[in-house]
This record gives C-alpha cells, structure tokens and sequence, in this order.
C-alpha cells in the first residue's frame, strides 16, 4: 500500500541538483513529495501532532540549509536521498527527546479524514504516546523499517533499497522490532 | 523464519488489510499473548497513514522553506557559495598557515636584541654553518654570523648590552676559530685577522658603553676572548707550516717541554670549559715532534674558558692543528680514526663526521549528510 508514488532514481537528480541551485520548483517538488512522509515518521517518534508538525517545517529548513553537503549516491540515488532526509528526521526527534518535551493534550482533529469516537481518540492517543516512546528503545534501522513498512506501506524492497540491506535483513529487522515494540508496549499496560 | 515470525507477518498482512487485532489473534489462540502487543503496535502504526499535515502548517512549512533558499541564494551570491566548496576550504587553510609561517618568519628575521624572536634569529643565522661542506666554509659562515651579531650589538650599544647577541657572537667567533685550526697558513691568518677585528670593535663598543650598567665591562671580556681567539691562530702559521720536524728538534724539545706542560699547566684547565681539552696533553705526548717544544714557548696567549693569558689550552689547540697538518703517523690516528682525541668535539680529528548518534545529536543535517551512502 505504497501511499505515494515514489520519486525514481531519474527524478531525483536533478531535483537536487536544481535545489542547490536555488530553484524554488525543484524545492517545492521535494516537498511536496517527502512532507507527509516526513510528518508521518515524525508523529509516530513523538506522538504528538503539532510537534510533528513543527519538527517536518524544521526538517525543510535544514534540507536547504545542507542540501549543498549532500552527495547523491549514484547507484541508488532517491534511496540515499530519502535516507538522508530520514536521518535529519531522526536527528530532530531525538533532540526533541533529550530536550523532554510533553506531548500535547490533543490529536487534531483536523488531520483525520473521518474522526472516530472520543473515547477512541483518547485512545489511540494514548496508543500513540506508548508507541513513540517503545519506539525510542529500537534502532533508528528498525524504527524506519517499522514505520515505513507500516506508516508508508513500503514494501521490503523498497525498504531494503532506502537501508542498502537486503531484503531479508529487512524482514528479519521488522520481526524483531515488532516482537521488542510488543514486549514494550504489554510491559506498559502491566 | 520461526513459526511465530511466519503467523506474525500473516497478521500483519492482515491488519494492513483491514483487519482487526482481535480477529487476527482469534486464529491463532496460541500466540495470542505474543501477538496482541505486537499487532497493536503494528495497527497503531497502520493507523498513522491516514495522517497528514494540517493546511495551516503545511503552508507555514513551506513559506519557513521558501525564506531559508531565499537567505541561501543570497549568502552563495555574496561568496559564501564558494565557502561552502571543501577544497576551496583546505587551500584558504593552507593560505592561512602558510601566511602565519611567513609571518613569523618575519618577525624572526626583523628581530632586534631584546626581541622574542632575537634567539632564534641568531640560531637560524648560524645554521649555515653546520652544512657548510668543508672547515673553509664553517669558517666564513661563522665569521657572518658574528658580524651580523657585531652590527646589532653596534646598534644597541648605550640601550644595555644584549646577552643573546654577545653570547651568539662569541660563539660563533669560537666556532670560526676552531675550523680554523684546520685550515694551511695563510687562511688560519686571515680568520685570525677577522677575529682581531672583530675583538677591536668591541673594544670600541666598550668604550662608546662605558659604565652603563657594566656593559662596558661585558664588551671588554668579549674582546678579550675575541683577542684570544685571534692570538692563538696566529700562533699555527710558524714552523708547523713546513711538512714535518727536523729530525734533530725532536729530542732536544720533547724531554723538556712534556714536564712542563703536565705538571705545572694542567691545573689551569681545570675549569669547566678546559674540560673537552683535557685530553690534548696526553695527544702531545704521543706526537714526538719537535714543534711540540717552540709552541710550549710561546703559550703565554689568553685562554678560552679563562681568558688567562696562558694555559695548556692554547697549547694543546694548536698542537691539534698541528697534528692535522703534519703528515706523521703520530697524527693519523686523531685523523677521522678513534685514535686518541680524534674525532672527539668535532675538533681536528674529526675527519668531517659529520554525528551520527542513532538519531542523536544537534547538527542533524550535518551528521544525516552521508546517511545511507
């Protein structure tokens, strides 16, 4: 269930090329295509919506700011460039985590297309909370397989391609991160 | 893949369907205890797909991204694009350490007695020296030294004497004088006469000092020493210049001058200084030559540790010189060889020996640069 057609090796180039360069097109493009994605791995590290919302703005910012300093792996271009943009993600969540922030009270409702019951809401919200911090004691790999594989709807071989693993260490990441989000999550309701 | 890595990929197919957790669980009861946490965290996960930036904040993102590559084009176009460029960055380094260096040398080079720099200075200015490739040059490189150290102590005089510069001075007039030891007659005289000069001209610094502070004293002692230096080459240039004794001088001389030289002049070098000229006594007593006995008369020349006018040192020296230039087996050993002296104090003898953090971390576009290349 891939939610979003993925930029192509072909594509990706020369919109990085153009971004720094300065066109706005390119950048726009870029956006467009990774906001959401981004916004979605970041919701699911903090669990609160309006900092993710936050942190994907930041995230833009910093791309412009680097983008000079990245390097385009040419064997896998629009993997390596959505890892990097990952690794930024990761980094703003994780600085978001040592700086303690809370999570605010509520999930916007907004960013649902169809709004569930307020109880469930409470719910899912607190799912959402204990599910940003068991994800904070996996591995930044296995937090990316788990969110794209399940968040994104990539397919393992997407995943392998953006990771540079292989499709089997893909696999076998998921299990284990899911099998260590599941003790995390039962510990939590103990 | 286990059995249960199997049912749970099953599930998880499943729930990305559509499915429901407890659905899912109730095919399989027996897993139900491990599935349940790990299919909720999969559904919670799942869930996340419906999310989405709100209008607002999209549009606040995207205007924050429109500002910072307005601010970036700007900074490339006054210069800081080409900063950005990694080796532009290594040769504006280089340029840097190679303009301190240059600076520094400088300020060396331009250094005055009293300056930080004067030290070194007059180091670096003796260095010539030492890869000077025969005693000719040593000499003439020493000689420069000196004069230049003369010049600034001329131009300093009445500002208080410069220890640096007279101390380097006199080292390098010691230096001139004892590669010029090695060398024939005429040439040993001419260093002798820059010598002389030189111990005039701080004479004459003496004087111009005066009492300041005792410096007139300090420049007196250094001409003195200057003197010294000046008088014991002059000695070398007698008899030592023919190839070799006559037969007849070398009894009649060697029995009376050894006595007098171990017994009653020994004790003069005994100051720190002598200590390296120690052994030249005992290098006189195994050249049985007769020129051995006029140089013992004519000894009454200041020494250098001393500044006495007489000693074994002077003595001993010039025998060394002696020595060199004599082509007796008595001298080869001190000749490059072990032999006794020889090769020691670089004197005669010496024949030329010569970011990332797992998601850690601030500078996350920084650290997130190379991720996944």
């Amino acid at each position: 269930m891939a939610l979003q057609p993925a930029l192509t090796d072909d594509q990706i180039t020369p919109l990085v090329l153009a971004c720094r360069r300065g066109e706005a097109a390119a950048a726009e493009a870029l956006y467009e295509f990774y906001v959401d994605r981004i916004y979605r791995y970041l919701l699911a590290r903090t669990g609160d919506p309006h900092t993710a919302e936050d942190l994907t703005g930041e995230l833009f910012v910093r791309m412009i700011e680097h983008i000079g300093r990245f390097k385009i792996n040419p064997d896998r271009p629009a993997a390596s460039f959505s890892a990097w943009l990952y690794r930024i993600a990761g980094n703003l969540a994780a600085d978001h985590h040592r700086r303690g922030m809370r999570f605010s009270e509520e999930i916007p409702a907004a960013t649902r297309a169809t709004d569930p019951e307020p109880s469930v809401v409470a719910e899912r919200r607190e799912t959402a909370a204990q599910l940003a911090a068991a994800l904070e004691h996996l591995t930044e790999e296995q937090r990316l397989v788990v969110i794209g594989k399940f968040a994104e709807g990539m397919s393992n071989r997407e995943m392998a391609g953006m990771l540079g693993k292989s499709e089997g260490a893909v696999e076998s990441m998921q299990h284990r991160a899911l099998r260590r989000l599941g003790s995390l999550l039962r510990r939590e309701k103990m | 893949m286990s059995d249960f890595d199997a049912i749970l990929d099953e599930c998880t197919e499943r729930i990305a369907s559509g499915e429901t957790v407890a659905a899912c669980i109730a095919r399989y009861p027996q897993y139900a205890a491990d599935l349940e946490p790990s299919l909720v965290a999969a559904e919670a996960l799942s869930r996340l797909s419906a999310y989405s930036m709100t209008e607002p904040a999209r549009t606040q993102a995207q205007a924050r991204m429109r500002r910072e590559l307005v601010a970036a084009g700007a900074a490339q176009a006054h210069g800081a694009g080409w900063w950005g460029q990694g080796w532009l960055r290594g040769l504006a380094g280089m340029a840097a350490i190679l303009f301190l260096v240059m600076l520094l040398g400088a300020n060396v080079a331009a250094s005055q007695p009293g300056d930080w720099g004067y030290p070194l200075r007059a180091v670096v200015e003796r260095a010539p020296a030492r890869f000077a490739p025969d005693a000719d040059g040593r000499v003439r490189a020493e000689l420069r030294a000196a004069e230049r150290r003369l010049a600034d102590l001329d131009h300093h005089v009445g500002r208080g004497v410069s220890s640096d510069a007279l101390a380097s001075l006199l080292a390098a007039d010691e230096a001139a004088f004892e590669a010029a030891l090695t060398l024939p007659g005429p040439e040993r005289a001419a260093v002798a006469a820059q010598l002389r000069a030189h111990a005039e001209t701080l004479e004459r610094l003496a004087t111009r000092a005066g009492g300041e502070q005792g410096d007139g004293e300090a420049f007196r002692l250094a001409a003195q020493r200057a003197q010294a230096f000046a008088g014991q080459l002059q000695l070398g240039p007698r008899p030592d210049t023919s190839p070799g004794p006559s037969p007849t001088e070398t009894p009649r001389h060697t029995s009376t001058v050894r006595p007098t030289l171990t017994t009653t002049m020994r004790p003069a070098t005994r100051t720190p200084l002598a200590s390296p000229e120690r052994a030249r006594p005992t290098e006189m007593q195994v050249t049985p030559r007769a020129t051995v006995a006029p140089r013992a008369t004519h000894t009454p020349e200041p020494q250098k540790p001393t500044l006495t006018p007489q000693g074994p040192r002077a003595t001993s020296t010039i025998e060394a010189s002696r020595r060199t230039r004599t082509p007796e087996p008595a001298a080869t050993p001190g000749e490059g060889g072990p032999g006794p002296g020889g090769g020691e104090n670089g004197e005669p003898g010496d024949n030329g020996g010569g970011g990332d953090h797992d998601g850690d971390g601030g500078g996350g576009g920084n650290s997130g640069a190379g991720g996944g290349q």
